[in-house]
Protein backbone atom coordinates (compact mmCIF):
# COMPACT_ATOMS: atom_id res chain seq x y z
CA UNK A 1 0.00 0.00 0.00
CA UNK A 2 1.49 2.98 -1.07
CA UNK A 3 1.87 5.71 2.41
CA UNK A 4 3.24 8.90 0.89
CA UNK A 5 1.94 11.24 -1.94
CA UNK A 6 4.96 13.66 -2.96
CA UNK A 7 5.65 15.61 -6.08
CA UNK A 8 9.22 16.46 -7.14
CA UNK A 9 9.57 20.27 -6.07
CA UNK A 10 12.61 22.69 -8.13
CA UNK A 11 12.23 25.79 -5.56
CA UNK A 12 14.45 25.37 -2.21
CA UNK A 13 15.03 27.85 0.65
CA UNK A 14 13.32 28.73 4.06
CA UNK A 15 10.66 30.96 2.45
CA UNK A 16 9.60 28.63 -0.29
CA UNK A 17 9.53 25.63 2.64
CA UNK A 18 7.02 27.94 4.48
CA UNK A 19 5.01 28.36 1.74
CA UNK A 20 4.98 25.13 1.16
CA UNK A 21 3.95 23.76 4.34
CA UNK A 22 1.11 26.31 4.35
CA UNK A 23 -0.47 25.01 1.34
CA UNK A 24 -0.45 21.15 3.11
CA UNK A 25 2.90 20.13 1.92
CA UNK A 26 6.25 18.94 3.88
CA UNK A 27 9.16 19.45 2.55
CA UNK A 28 11.52 16.12 2.09
CA UNK A 29 14.25 14.79 0.24
CA UNK A 30 14.87 10.99 -1.10
CA UNK A 31 18.33 9.76 -1.88
CA UNK A 32 20.38 6.73 -2.28
CA UNK A 33 18.51 5.14 -5.40
CA UNK A 34 19.17 5.68 -8.77
CA UNK A 35 18.35 8.79 -9.89
CA UNK A 36 20.60 10.67 -6.96
CA UNK A 37 19.32 12.56 -4.75
CA UNK A 38 16.27 14.31 -5.03
CA UNK A 39 13.76 17.76 -3.35
CA UNK A 40 10.68 16.40 -2.58
CA UNK A 41 7.29 17.84 -1.28
CA UNK A 42 4.92 15.02 0.39
CA UNK A 43 1.30 15.38 1.60
CA UNK A 44 1.29 16.30 4.92
CA UNK A 45 -2.15 14.19 5.26
CA UNK A 46 -0.19 11.57 4.22
CA UNK A 47 2.74 12.07 6.91
CA UNK A 48 0.35 12.95 9.65
CA UNK A 49 -1.46 9.89 9.27
CA UNK A 50 1.68 7.55 9.33
CA UNK A 51 4.35 9.47 11.14
CA UNK A 52 2.37 11.06 14.00
CA UNK A 53 3.95 8.73 16.54
CA UNK A 54 6.80 7.14 17.24
CA UNK A 55 8.99 7.05 13.72
CA UNK A 56 11.35 4.16 13.37
CA UNK A 57 13.56 3.47 10.86
CA UNK A 58 13.12 0.00 10.31
CA UNK A 59 10.13 0.01 8.76
CA UNK A 60 9.10 -0.22 4.53
CA UNK A 61 7.16 2.35 3.22
CA UNK A 62 5.78 2.91 0.10
CA UNK A 63 6.21 6.32 -1.33
CA UNK A 64 4.60 7.52 -4.83
CA UNK A 65 6.46 10.27 -6.08
CA UNK A 66 4.62 12.15 -9.46
CA UNK A 67 6.26 11.60 -12.48
CA UNK A 68 8.93 8.95 -10.97
CA UNK A 69 6.51 5.97 -9.61
CA UNK A 70 5.88 4.34 -6.86
CA UNK A 71 9.75 3.67 -4.70
CA UNK A 72 10.32 1.62 -1.52
CA UNK A 73 11.78 3.81 0.79
CA UNK A 74 12.75 3.92 4.60
CA UNK A 75 12.57 7.42 7.03
CA UNK A 76 15.76 8.18 8.01
CA UNK A 77 15.35 11.69 9.78
CA UNK A 78 12.57 13.20 10.82
CA UNK A 79 12.73 16.87 11.59
CA UNK A 80 10.27 18.09 14.05
CA UNK A 81 9.82 21.51 15.67
CA UNK A 82 11.65 21.26 18.49
CA UNK A 83 8.37 23.30 20.89
CA UNK A 84 5.34 22.42 18.91
CA UNK A 85 6.42 19.28 17.35
CA UNK A 86 5.33 19.73 14.15
CA UNK A 87 6.84 17.98 11.35
CA UNK A 88 9.38 19.94 9.51
CA UNK A 89 11.30 17.98 6.78
CA UNK A 90 11.53 14.42 6.19
CA UNK A 91 14.76 12.13 4.97
CA UNK A 92 13.17 9.22 2.95
CA UNK A 93 15.87 6.78 1.79
CA UNK A 94 15.05 4.74 -1.00
CA UNK A 95 15.96 0.72 -1.22
CA UNK A 96 17.68 -1.14 -4.10
CA UNK A 97 17.06 -5.00 -3.73
CA UNK A 98 20.77 -5.67 -4.14
CA UNK A 99 22.10 -3.23 -2.04
CA UNK A 100 22.80 -2.99 1.21
CA UNK A 101 21.26 -0.35 3.88
CA UNK A 102 22.04 -0.10 7.51
CA UNK A 103 19.80 1.56 9.70
CA UNK A 104 18.76 1.77 13.40
CA UNK A 105 16.52 -1.03 14.71
CA UNK A 106 14.81 -1.12 18.29
CA UNK A 107 15.36 -3.27 20.70
CA UNK A 108 12.81 -4.95 22.72
CA UNK A 109 13.71 -6.20 25.51
CA UNK A 110 11.74 -9.71 26.94
CA UNK A 111 11.44 -11.63 30.18
CA UNK A 112 11.58 -10.17 33.94
CA UNK A 113 15.01 -10.07 35.07
CA UNK A 114 16.13 -12.03 37.75
CA UNK A 115 17.89 -8.75 39.07
CA UNK A 116 14.91 -6.50 38.90
CA UNK A 117 12.85 -9.62 41.03
CA UNK A 118 15.48 -9.43 43.56
CA UNK A 119 15.31 -5.16 43.58
CA UNK A 120 17.72 -3.90 40.85
CA UNK A 121 16.48 -1.38 38.35
CA UNK A 122 17.10 -3.09 34.73
CA UNK A 123 19.20 0.18 33.00
CA UNK A 124 18.74 0.36 29.33
CA UNK A 125 22.18 1.50 27.47
CA UNK A 126 20.88 1.66 23.66
CA UNK A 127 17.86 1.17 22.75
CA UNK A 128 18.73 0.65 19.36
CA UNK A 129 21.43 -0.80 17.49
CA UNK A 130 22.76 -0.63 13.88
CA UNK A 131 22.32 -3.35 11.73
CA UNK A 132 23.53 -3.62 7.98
CA UNK A 133 21.18 -5.95 5.47
CA UNK A 134 19.45 -6.50 2.59
CA UNK A 135 15.98 -4.65 2.07
CA UNK A 136 14.42 -7.92 1.99
CA UNK A 137 15.60 -8.61 5.57
CA UNK A 138 15.09 -5.78 7.50
CA UNK A 139 13.05 -6.27 10.87
CA UNK A 140 11.04 -3.88 12.39
CA UNK A 141 12.33 -4.73 16.30
CA UNK A 142 14.75 -7.25 17.32
CA UNK A 143 14.02 -8.94 20.26
CA UNK A 144 16.40 -9.39 23.43
CA UNK A 145 15.88 -11.72 26.25
CA UNK A 146 16.98 -10.56 29.31
CA UNK A 147 15.54 -12.91 31.88
CA UNK A 148 18.80 -14.98 32.70
CA UNK A 149 20.39 -10.79 33.87
CA UNK A 150 21.66 -11.06 37.46
CA UNK A 151 22.38 -7.59 39.28
CA UNK A 152 25.47 -6.78 38.43
CA UNK A 153 25.27 -8.61 34.84
CA UNK A 154 25.49 -6.88 32.08
CA UNK A 155 24.99 -7.89 28.25
CA UNK A 156 26.74 -6.91 25.57
CA UNK A 157 25.99 -6.71 21.67
CA UNK A 158 27.84 -9.62 20.85
CA UNK A 159 25.01 -11.87 23.16
CA UNK A 160 22.47 -10.45 20.67
CA UNK A 161 20.60 -13.04 18.20
CA UNK A 162 19.97 -10.78 15.12
CA UNK A 163 18.12 -13.31 12.28
CA UNK A 164 19.87 -14.77 9.23
CA UNK A 165 21.08 -12.27 6.60
CA UNK A 166 21.56 -9.06 9.48
CA UNK A 167 25.30 -8.08 10.65
CA UNK A 168 25.65 -6.08 13.60
CA UNK A 169 27.23 -2.72 12.98
CA UNK A 170 28.78 -2.02 16.08
CA UNK A 171 31.51 -3.56 18.37
CA UNK A 172 30.59 -6.93 20.02
CA UNK A 173 31.99 -5.75 23.72
CA UNK A 174 29.74 -2.60 23.50
CA UNK A 175 27.20 -2.78 26.46
CA UNK A 176 23.14 -2.70 25.78
CA UNK A 177 21.83 -3.37 28.76
CA UNK A 178 22.85 -3.65 32.88
CA UNK A 179 21.12 -4.46 35.82
CA UNK A 180 22.10 -2.17 38.73
CA UNK A 181 21.27 -1.80 42.28
CA UNK A 182 19.12 1.43 42.93
CA UNK A 183 21.23 4.14 44.92
CA UNK A 184 20.41 5.74 47.46
CA UNK A 185 18.51 9.23 47.37
CA UNK A 186 21.57 12.16 47.87
CA UNK A 187 22.02 15.76 47.76
CA UNK A 188 23.90 16.66 45.22
CA UNK A 189 27.44 17.76 46.83
CA UNK A 190 28.20 21.22 46.72
CA UNK A 191 31.26 21.82 45.21
CA UNK A 192 31.15 25.77 44.03
CA UNK A 193 33.51 26.90 42.18
CA UNK A 194 36.59 28.95 43.89
CA UNK A 195 35.54 32.69 44.17
CA UNK B 1 23.59 21.83 44.12
CA UNK B 2 24.98 21.44 40.69
CA UNK B 3 27.63 24.19 40.11
CA UNK B 4 30.72 24.52 38.10
CA UNK B 5 34.10 22.86 39.75
CA UNK B 6 35.69 25.45 38.08
CA UNK B 7 35.32 28.92 36.07
CA UNK B 8 38.02 31.06 34.20
CA UNK B 9 35.96 34.31 35.00
CA UNK B 10 34.44 34.90 38.16
CA UNK B 11 31.46 37.17 36.86
CA UNK B 12 29.16 37.31 33.44
CA UNK B 13 27.53 39.65 30.97
CA UNK B 14 23.62 38.84 31.34
CA UNK B 15 22.96 37.72 27.45
CA UNK B 16 19.72 37.65 25.80
CA UNK B 17 17.05 34.34 25.84
CA UNK B 18 15.60 34.82 22.53
CA UNK B 19 15.29 31.94 19.91
CA UNK B 20 14.09 28.57 20.42
CA UNK B 21 16.55 25.80 21.68
CA UNK B 22 18.76 23.71 18.85
CA UNK B 23 20.75 21.36 20.80
CA UNK B 24 19.29 19.11 23.58
CA UNK B 25 15.72 19.06 22.58
CA UNK B 26 15.03 15.25 22.19
CA UNK B 27 14.50 12.81 24.71
CA UNK B 28 18.29 10.54 24.59
CA UNK B 29 18.45 8.49 27.38
CA UNK B 30 15.39 7.59 29.48
CA UNK B 31 11.94 7.28 28.23
CA UNK B 32 9.65 10.05 29.31
CA UNK B 33 11.12 14.04 29.19
CA UNK B 34 9.95 17.34 30.67
CA UNK B 35 10.12 20.00 27.99
CA UNK B 36 10.65 23.79 28.75
CA UNK B 37 7.89 25.81 26.88
CA UNK B 38 9.65 29.29 28.02
CA UNK B 39 12.80 30.53 28.00
CA UNK B 40 13.92 31.73 32.11
CA UNK B 41 17.31 31.09 34.46
CA UNK B 42 16.87 28.26 36.15
CA UNK B 43 18.46 28.30 39.68
CA UNK B 44 20.57 25.34 41.11
CA UNK B 45 17.98 25.15 43.73
CA UNK B 46 15.32 25.03 41.60
CA UNK B 47 16.71 22.42 39.16
CA UNK B 48 17.78 20.45 42.80
CA UNK B 49 14.35 21.03 44.09
CA UNK B 50 12.70 19.29 40.86
CA UNK B 51 15.00 16.49 40.90
CA UNK B 52 14.04 15.76 44.73
CA UNK B 53 10.72 16.07 43.85
CA UNK B 54 10.81 13.61 41.15
CA UNK B 55 12.98 10.95 42.58
CA UNK B 56 10.88 11.29 45.65
CA UNK B 57 8.22 9.97 43.52
CA UNK B 58 9.53 7.53 41.68
CA UNK B 59 11.30 6.30 45.19
CA UNK B 60 13.46 3.46 43.98
CA UNK B 61 12.77 2.76 40.41
CA UNK B 62 13.75 4.08 37.69
CA UNK B 63 16.36 6.61 36.76
CA UNK B 64 16.81 10.59 36.37
CA UNK B 65 18.12 12.35 33.99
CA UNK B 66 19.36 16.06 34.27
CA UNK B 67 20.09 17.60 30.84
CA UNK B 68 20.64 21.28 32.34
CA UNK B 69 23.63 22.49 34.52
CA UNK B 70 23.67 25.85 36.01
CA UNK B 71 27.45 27.56 34.89
CA UNK B 72 26.09 30.93 34.77
CA UNK B 73 26.82 33.32 38.02
CA UNK B 74 24.37 35.11 39.16
CA UNK B 75 25.67 38.47 40.77
CA UNK B 76 23.56 40.19 43.46
CA UNK B 77 24.79 43.61 44.89
CA UNK B 78 24.28 43.87 48.98
CA UNK B 79 20.90 45.56 50.35
CA UNK B 80 21.14 49.43 50.69
CA UNK B 81 24.28 49.88 48.44
CA UNK B 82 24.57 52.99 46.12
CA UNK B 83 24.67 52.29 42.73
CA UNK B 84 27.98 52.34 40.95
CA UNK B 85 31.27 50.31 42.66
CA UNK B 86 31.15 48.22 40.09
CA UNK B 87 29.22 44.20 39.52
CA UNK B 88 27.73 43.02 42.89
CA UNK B 89 29.19 39.55 43.72
CA UNK B 90 27.89 36.00 42.52
CA UNK B 91 25.31 34.90 44.80
CA UNK B 92 24.32 31.34 42.73
CA UNK B 93 24.27 29.42 39.48
CA UNK B 94 21.73 29.26 36.69
CA UNK B 95 21.28 27.31 34.10
CA UNK B 96 19.57 29.56 30.47
CA UNK B 97 16.79 27.68 29.47
CA UNK B 98 15.16 28.57 26.38
CA UNK B 99 12.05 26.66 24.83
CA UNK B 100 12.05 23.60 23.64
CA UNK B 101 15.29 22.31 26.00
CA UNK B 102 14.69 19.02 27.89
CA UNK B 103 15.00 19.57 31.47
CA UNK B 104 15.10 16.07 32.90
CA UNK B 105 14.43 12.84 31.81
CA UNK B 106 13.10 9.60 33.64
CA UNK B 107 13.56 5.49 32.36
CA UNK B 108 12.41 3.06 33.87
CA UNK B 109 9.14 3.72 34.97
CA UNK B 110 5.43 3.29 33.59
CA UNK B 111 3.90 6.18 32.12
CA UNK B 112 1.43 7.45 34.77
CA UNK B 113 4.48 7.42 36.87
CA UNK B 114 6.57 9.61 34.88
CA UNK B 115 3.96 11.80 34.26
CA UNK B 116 3.25 12.57 37.72
CA UNK B 117 6.41 12.69 39.01
CA UNK B 118 7.51 15.83 36.29
CA UNK B 119 3.86 17.37 37.63
CA UNK B 120 5.08 17.79 40.62
CA UNK B 121 9.09 18.77 39.29
CA UNK B 122 7.30 21.45 37.17
CA UNK B 123 5.72 22.76 40.18
CA UNK B 124 9.23 23.61 41.69
CA UNK B 125 10.49 25.03 38.05
CA UNK B 126 9.80 28.89 37.51
CA UNK B 127 8.03 28.10 33.50
CA UNK B 128 5.95 26.04 31.64
CA UNK B 129 6.76 22.55 30.58
CA UNK B 130 5.46 19.73 28.88
CA UNK B 131 6.16 15.81 28.74
CA UNK B 132 7.28 14.62 26.17
CA UNK B 133 7.94 10.57 24.81
CA UNK B 134 11.50 9.71 23.15
CA UNK B 135 10.74 8.89 19.24
CA UNK B 136 7.51 10.85 19.57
Amino acid sequence: MVAFEAVVRDARGKGVARKLRRSGYIPAVIYGGDFGSKAIAVKASTVQKYLKGLVREAHVWKINIEGIGVRDVIVKDVQKHPVTGEILHIDFYELVATRTVSLAVPLKFVGECIGVKKGGTLEIIRNEIEIECLPKDIVEEIEVDVSSLDIGDTLFVRDIKVPEGIRIALEPDEPVVTVVTVEEEEEIKETSAEE
Amino acid sequence: MLSPKKVKWRKQQRGRMSGIASRGCDVEFGDYGLKALEPAWITAAQIEAARVAISRYIKRTGKVWIRIFPDKPYTKKPAETRMGKGKGSPEYWVAVVKPGKILFEIGGVPRDVAEEAFRLASHKLPIKTKVVVRGE
